[in-house]
């Protein structure tokens, strides 16, 4: 009888368990995938993205023959969250957050809005997580959420929502997650390189018809949650050598105006050494790489190869830096290290933190590559046919 | 009544589920809020005062040879003392049932079942761990060994999925602030641990002597429970995100992500919080009435459920809010249970060391 009597009550919590009221009907509600967030006339102009997600969802064998569908709504007010409240007025079904996987700002968020404002409306609602990928754009953002990839595909195949895969393949601006974003922001004497979203109107054509893409073509510099500047990629390309993760690096090395070789660089790794100079921090960088060697022009000794990496490297290194000084940025973030390696110094330098450092000396910029591979062919090749 | 003890093994999983797992999802986001970067220094200026603590509890265990600490105290001394002894620990285990609720349902309600009325919620919970708590210490033990070695696993998943979003550089530099950062987080790690007190209360039904070893190592791995997540909140968020938000180890299962097709694995953490919560509440809920020597009580139910309906009602009814609530956790609570416990047994050795001679005189 008693196992009876709790089988029952095991049976009616199993029945009243179910949690009815918080129930949704997936074909019942609207997900936010995407949101641009602008400011203008002293508002909030929120730019959300909706999908048709029947042209997500593949079908097995079928083509994809009419393009995805992506619908773009628009709202402002005087915060998020107001903005998102007269969005509401027209969103027709329950909307649910919890997909939104990418966040733009705009130029004029970035430099004139109240960027923790923004951050407290989107991460103090339970629905949405820090895994967004998160980009700054000059662009117009409706022209940005509406730019699709290849293919009729939709929009989560682009780099706004997959970027991974395209940075793999070219490893200059890393992509950013909202988490890393706002642990940057919020991080002392650091600055942050918010990757910036823009499209490409003239590099592909679809019968023979302009087909604008998007394209990553510089970041903005963030420097104690304000603005600095925006740096085009061409002046960053130093940056790659401090990021370990980098797989497929290349360089191309010339000598006396002539072609010598291409090399691949993997995982280099970096270190970045104080030096104190009459109570001022002198940088010295040192980055060491395996290469491999992907195509030859001309004979070159291993050790040749080496020294012209070495050499190009390096100057990769100071360039980058000597960019960043003329913008007063510090783009090799050689500040943090300060503030990380000597907390004292780095608290009596920038006023606790008040003023950036500036100016910042750098000292020694030693790289020390080892041509590791030379692919399928042998490091000395016959450089004539016979 | 059939025999209802339980082995060191169990008491170990049951205590670990119970006292560590529960413990420091409420914890970490105070220590957080108060040591920010230097919070995961907190843990390691915990270990040696709770190191002495342990071995002094250890030493009580000895001496009272296991036996109910009332019944030792009533013999050695008389049931006025007994039950001066054993009056703090009873409240103790109602605060304890009191934050865990308020604690748990909160979080539930916020997080995944925002339409859910609250009364429901919290009703549900509470009438769970009655009937675990009606039931026995045994159940509850077996139940803990079955929940927790999935609440350890899944601890492990998300540490290592979490791992691409780390970047363990932001753990320097530390005392950025002085020493008083670290040394506040202190007073939640070690307010926490003194929970572990309970098992003066559960000795009497361990079938075995508590081993010295073991109940180090127990303490010493419910300190890394405490570690981990405060590191990685750290390393994936930065000190100031991580001590803005108000459930930091639930933002870790946020973030879980594998692949492109992988994520909103969360729930797994409802799997967590709640088989640590109900086994807490349950575990707290059989010791309130086993101290109040009603264990074997013909009316235990109604007294047990009059209490849980009490519970209830002042969960649901009180008007607190959240913020409220944080900071009683943070300004009272913790910093008074852990200055009265910490040296609780420091005051119930002496009273043992005192009569230990007496009571030797009287066996012979």
């Amino acid at each position: 009888m008693k196992r009876f009597l709790m089988g029952l009550i095991s049976l009616l919590f199993a029945l009243i368990l179910t949690s009815c009221w918080d129930i949704k009907s997936l074909q019942d509600v609207n997900y936010f995938t995407g949101i641009g967030i602008d400011y203008k006339n002293n508002k909030y102009q929120i730019y959300i993205q909706q999908l048709n997600f029947s042209s997500v969802a593949k079908t097995e064998g079928g083509k994809l023959s009419t393009p995805a569908e992506v619908w773009v709504g628009h709202a402002e007010g005087e915060s998020i969250s107001q903005a998102v409240i007269e969005l509401y007025q027209t969103t027709q079904q329950t909307v649910f957050w919890g997909h939104l996987s990418s966040i733009i700002l705009s130029e004029d968020v970035l430099k004139h809005g109240n960027l923790l404002a923004v951050f407290d409306a989107l991460m103090r609602s339970p629905e949405i997580r820090y895994t967004p990928w998160i980009y700054g754009s000059k662009k117009d953002m409706r022209e940005l959420l509406t730019t699709k990839p290849f293919f009729n595909l939709s929009p989560l195949n682009s780099i706004l929502y997959s970027p991974e895969t395209n940075y793999n393949q070219r490893p200059i601006i890393t992509p950013m997650r909202t988490s890393q974003f706002i642990r940057d922001l919020r991080e002392p004497g650091k600055m942050v390189f918010l990757p910036s979203l823009s499209i490409s109107d003239g590099t592909w054509t679809a019968n023979k018809k302009p087909d604008p893409k998007l394209e990553v073509d510089g970041v903005f510099a963030m420097h104690d949650d304000s603005f600095k500047s925006w740096v085009d990629y061409k002046d960053l390309t130093g940056l790659r050598w401090f990021k370990n993760r980098t797989l497929t690096s290349r360089i191309f090395l010339r000598k006396n105006n002539s072609n010598v070789a291409t090399l691949k660089i993997a995982k280099p790794k970096s270190k970045i050494r104080i030096n104190i100079s009459n109570g001022e921090p002198v940088f010295n960088i040192e980055v060491s790489a395996a290469a491999i060697l992907l195509e030859l022009w001309t004979q070159t000794s291993e050790k040749e190869l080496e020294n012209l990496a070495n050499k190009l490297i390096a100057e990769e290194i100071r360039s980058t830096f000597q960019n960043g000084m003329k913008r007063q940025i510090d783009l090799l973030r050689l500040e943090h290290v300060l503030y990380r390696k000597k907390f004292k110094l780095w608290k009596k330098l920038t006023s606790n933190g008040k003023v950036a450092l500036h100016p910042i000396k750098l000292g020694e910029v030693t790289v020390k590559i080892k041509v590791v591979q030379s692919g399928m062919y042998k490091l000395k090749r016959k450089m004539t046919p016979h | 009544m059939q025999n209802q003890k339980i082995n060191v093994v169990q008491a170990v999983f049951l205590f670990a589920l119970a006292v560590g797992i529960t413990n420091h999802v409420i914890i970490v986001p105070l220590i957080l809020n108060s040591a920010l970067r230097d919070s995961w220094i907190s843990p390691l200026i915990a270990l040696p005062p709770l190191l002495l603590w342990t071995t002094i509890l250890f030493l009580i265990m000895k001496l009272t040879k296991q036996k109910s600490l009332y019944i030792w105290f009533k013999t050695h001394y008389n049931p006025l003392v007994a039950s001066l002894v054993i009056a703090p620990i009873i409240l103790f285990v109602f605060l304890i049932l009191f934050v865990t609720i308020r604690d748990t349902t909160a979080w539930t309600k916020i997080t995944y079942l925002p339409k859910t009325p609250f009364p429901v919620i919290v009703g549900l919970y509470v009438f769970a761990g009655f009937i675990a708590a009606l039931t026995g210490l045994r159940t509850i033990t077996i139940a803990a060994g079955i929940l927790f070695p999935a609440v350890i696993m899944f601890g492990f998943f998300v540490m290592s999925v979490n791992y691409q979003f780390k970047d363990y550089s932001y753990l320097l530099p530390v005392f950025t602030n002085g020493y008083a950062p670290a040394l506040k987080g202190t007073i939640y790690v070690l307010g926490g641990l003194v929970e572990f007190i309970l098992l003066l209360s559960v000795q009497q039904h361990l079938s075995k002597k508590m081993r010295f070893s073991t109940l180090i190592l127990m303490t010493l791995a419910v300190t890394c429970l405490i570690f981990g997540p405060v590191i990685a909140s750290i390393a994936i968020f930065g000190p100031y995100e991580a001590a803005d938000q108000r459930y930091p180890s639930y933002e870790q299962w946020r973030m879980v992500l594998i692949g492109k097709f992988i994520s909103h694995l969360d729930f797994l953490s409802i799997y967590q919080w709640l088989s640590g919560s109900l086994v807490r509440i349950s575990l707290a809920l059989f010791l309130l009435f086993d101290l109040l020597h009603m264990t074997h009580h013909r009316k235990k139910w109604i007294w047990m459920f009059i209490t849980c309906v009490a519970l209830i009602v002042m969960v649901t009814r009180l008007n607190l809010s959240d913020a409220i609530f944080f900071e009683f956790l943070q300004r009272y609570y913790f910093p008074y249970t852990l200055s009265f416990f910490y040296f609780f047994p420091f005051l119930l050795l002496l009273l043992i060391l005192m009569k230990r001679g007496k009571a030797h005189h009287e066996f012979t």
